[in-house]
């Protein structure tokens, strides 16, 4: 192998290298834990004021403005896969920030802040999927809801 | 009536692709002409019915006819006819309609393009694309059919998402499936060379301008989405590195690299391994980022509908992956290269460099995106990471392209003399080191933001003198005007200097990106006819007042916008209360003042009281130079358009090195 080509491919060795370097230490500096509602409830102790991301379905009615309508306070819970459809545990969310136009009861919610020591979570960034009204229609319901009916 | 006709057409849309993919596989085997004549027609055919299908569901969709399942639960009688029209594409049904219907287009197109020199590449190239579309085609007929009846007919639908309901978001998506469905023309022509081993650069001729086309609209449509986002949705920003903007980013990044390595292809015939490479993983990455947004896989904050489907997809890039992968290691030998690289700083070194940190780029959003997942299968433990991440990677690696874009195109193939290096070099440089410090003097500290300023500074510079130069070479030689000379020149090498004018449409994009350094924001309480002041801008409310209009309610609130004692203007940002929809669903209505320097963003949150005083609660933000975001997408839409439009010499000259008799237009 010529030395030229030796040289050409160790140069762009090193610089792959630095780059590898630079996306794996950033993503491990700058990792987060990803929780949803049931899984924070098992690994709860260990995580007291670390910054985690949980995620969850609002629970209807628990949305609270509090101080004066600039801070929510408002539950999280998420549906658990049975059959007979029950929740999780609820778990008490403090957030203040814009709120964005997606948040209302049943919202999916991704919050990212700190878990305190009271067992409320203190969220410093709140992302929300619409609860979309078509979206939790199935066909199967709307047949039902149109289909026996002969009104019209 | 009309729903079951479109099924069936949708059904026979199906037959004619699976017709089209036989006869074309037949057709590259034997060469047969008869053959390849029933494949053409038989994509001509897809194309009408995937178009009459589409027309169809658009007429449902216009005509309220809320017996479809899919018309009832994505549009409704007080939505304006116009957004009835875009309401088509605003589910999943429809948009995977939409994308078979562009994917029926291209291949159309590309057919109708190579009836003048048909043969088993050509006819190859036909039986990928309508391979993909017998996919999509059954995909929806089976699982995702936006036909489907409902027993009896609701009074009313339930509605689009208010939050769409956007200029912006009606386009966004058909752009992004231009990009993402035009990526399969490229792909289907290297696949076609691979398998009828006429691996010369003919492939790279005939698609070159195919990805292109792709590689614009997916840019334009990300641009678009980021609009919306910025607009709409009233964060504050326009790009969140949320996974679905992600899964856009990766083939436009990939593509990006493609159109540069494979220059080198045609001047060098080098590479051939590494396009082929390249053109596989952007086709790949196109139909992963449908999976990605569709499966559920990684969380996401677009609210799209999570269904079957994804597996379905899983599996589709399963078998390209496996299908190009096996192709090409059986065709590695053929493959070779001759040539040998001379020396680093050349052209070659550069477009190697471009694709290195294009594909690092590519990797480190992958990376990011599936890390979630990865942490998952190693770890057992969900560990994501988000913005301050990408952020991280993605400014460096960005400010390293940024200057390679100044440098690369003006080093020679081959090698670059130290003399020539000079020559280029020393006075774009040390205008990019003037903007830099006078920056540093006016007050910029942050690093990354310098940086930026320096390399846009010189890449400006390098454009500009590359335009000057030509032209005063041009004038003098051809003796024209200088102005007359510029025009010329571009349009007599519309590529490179199309190319250039694309280049500065990125430097004005870096600049619109590097505002973000400088951003600032708070939230702000303000009593009837109280200040408050951001940056430069003092806003004084002025009260709020309600009106009630057919389909909301809008609760708007008025400030007066003063700088240095003047009034500039007014403000209404609003909140829109979409008082007959069942949900009662909200949207923010952001007011913006933009200029050239910066972006006065307001936020109105609502009225509250304080110790029994009513205040009005606000969100300001300054955003530094996001004009120049939008102002850099149109420049890279001119340079895109210069670079693609047809020239007849080109032309000719293909024809000619096809054997192919000379056009009437030519001899005339």
């Amino acid at each position: 192998m010529p030395t030229k080509k030796i040289k050409f491919i160790a140069g762009f060795a090193v610089i792959i290298v630095c780059l590898l370097v630079l996306v794996v230490s950033s993503s491990q500096k700058m990792a987060m834990y990803y929780f949803t509602v049931t899984a924070l409830e098992a690994r709860e102790v260990d995580f007291v004021g670390k910054h985690i991301k949980l995620a969850g379905k609002v629970v209807p009615g628990s949305i609270e403005k509090t101080d004066g309508g600039r801070t929510v306070v408002f539950q999280v819970w998420e549906p658990l896969s049975n059959p007979e459809g029950t929740f999780s545990d609820k778990r008490s969310v403090r957030y203040s920030g814009v709120i964005p136009d997606t948040f209302r009861d049943e919202s999916d919610v991704v919050l990212e802040g700190k878990m305190g020591a009271d067992g409320v979570f203190t969220a410093e960034t709140l992302l929300a999927k619409c609860p979309s009204k078509y979206q939790s229609q199935s066909f199967e319901d709307m047949k039902k809801a149109h289909g026996q009916t002969s009104d019209y | 009536m009309l729903a079951q006709l479109g099924n069936f057409v949708l059904w026979l849309a199906v037959f004619t692709s699976v017709f089209a993919t036989i006869m074309a596989i037949f057709a590259g085997r034997t060469r047969r002409l008869d053959l390849t004549l029933s494949a053409e027609r038989a994509v001509y055919a897809t194309f009408g019915l995937c178009l009459t299908a589409m027309g169809i569901l658009e007429y449902l969709f216009v005509t309220d006819s809320f017996n479809v399942f899919y018309v009832a639960t994505h549009s409704s009688r007080d939505l304006p006819t116009i957004y009835k029209f875009t309401a088509v594409w605003s589910g999943m049904q429809g948009s995977l309609l939409l994308w078979a219907f562009v994917l029926s287009g291209f291949a159309c197109f590309a057919a109708l393009k190579t009836r003048a020199f048909r043969g088993p590449l050509a006819s190859y190239a036909t039986s990928i694309m309508s391979f993909t579309q017998v996919f999509f085609l059954l995909l929806i007929g089976v699982h995702e059919n936006p036909f489907e009846l409902l027993p009896n007919m609701p009074p009313d639908g339930s509605g689009m998402n208010p939050l769409l309901v956007h200029p912006a978001m009606a386009i966004h998506p058909p752009m992004l499936y231009l990009g993402y469905v035009g990526f399969i023309v490229p792909y289907a022509f290297a696949m076609a060379a691979l398998l009828s081993k006429q691996l010369d650069e003919e492939w790279i001729r005939t698609t070159r301008r195919w990805t292109i086309v792709p590689w614009f609209f997916l840019g334009t449509g990300q641009l678009l989405g980021g609009k919306w986002a910025y607009v709409v949705l009233g964060w504050g920003g326009y790009w969140g590195w949320d996974p679905v903007e992600n899964a856009a980013l990766l083939p436009w990044l990939t593509g990006t690299a493609f159109l540069h390595s494979v220059m080198i292809q045609e001047k060098k015939s080098m590479l051939k391994v590494w396009n082929m490479a390249l053109i596989i993983l952007t086709f790949t990455l196109c139909i992963y980022g449908t999976f990605l947004t569709r499966s559920g896989v990684v969380s996401s904050v677009h609210a799209f509908a999570q269904s079957p489907i994804g597996p379905w997809f899983g599996a589709f890039v399963a078998l390209i992956v496996v299908f190009s992968a096996a192709l090409l290691s059986l065709r590695l030998d053929i493959l070779k290269s001759k040539t040998q690289y001379e020396s680093p700083i050349s052209r070659e070194g550069g477009f190697l460099l471009n694709n290195l940190l294009f594909l690092t780029a590519t990797f480190a959003v992958f990376w990011g995106v599936m890390f979630p997942v990865i942490s998952e299968a190693v770890t057992g433990e969900k560990i994501t990471v988000s913005a301050p991440y990408f952020n991280a990677v993605m400014v460096p690696i960005g400010l390293l392209l940024l200057l390679l874009t100044g440098v690369g195109p003006l080093l020679a193939w081959r090698k670059t003399s130290g003399k020539s290096l000079q020559k280029h070099f020393t006075g774009s440089g040390l205008f990019g080191l003037l903007c830099g410090i006078v920056l540093a003097i006016w007050g910029v500290r942050d690093i990354y933001a310098l940086l930026s300023f320096v390399f846009s500074g010189f890449v400006t510079a390098t454009i500009v003198s590359e335009f000057h130069r030509g032209a005063k070479a041009r004038g003098s030689s051809a003796g024209e005007s200088y102005f007359q000379a510029l025009i010329n020149l571009t349009s007599r090498n519309r590529r490179r200097y199309g190319g250039y004018i694309v280049h500065f449409g990125i430097v004005l994009l870096f600049i619109g990106f590097t505002g973000n350094a400088f951003n600032k924001d708070s939230e702000i309480e303000l009593e009837y006819m109280q200040s408050a002041s951001i940056g430069p801008y003092t806003l004084t409310y002025e009260g709020v007042s309600e009106t009630v209009n057919p389909l909301t309610a809008d609760i708007v609130a008025q400030l007066g916008v003063y700088k240095d004692e003047n009034r500039l203007g007014t403000m209404w940002p609003h909140q829109k209360v979409y008082y007959k929809r069942q949900d009662q669903q909200r949207t923010t209505e952001v007011a913006i003042r933009s200029n050239l320097r910066e972006d006065l963003y307001v936020m109105y949150q609502g009225i509250d009281s304080r110790d029994g005083k009513e205040v009005a609660l606000f969100h300001f933000y300054l955003n530094p130079l996001v004009m120049w975001v939008w102002i850099g997408a149109w420049v890279l839409t001119a340079g895109t358009i210069v670079v693609m439009w047809p020239n007849p010499r080109d032309q000719e000259r293909r024809r000619r090195a096809l054997g192919l008799p000379e056009s009437q237009e030519a001899v005339a």
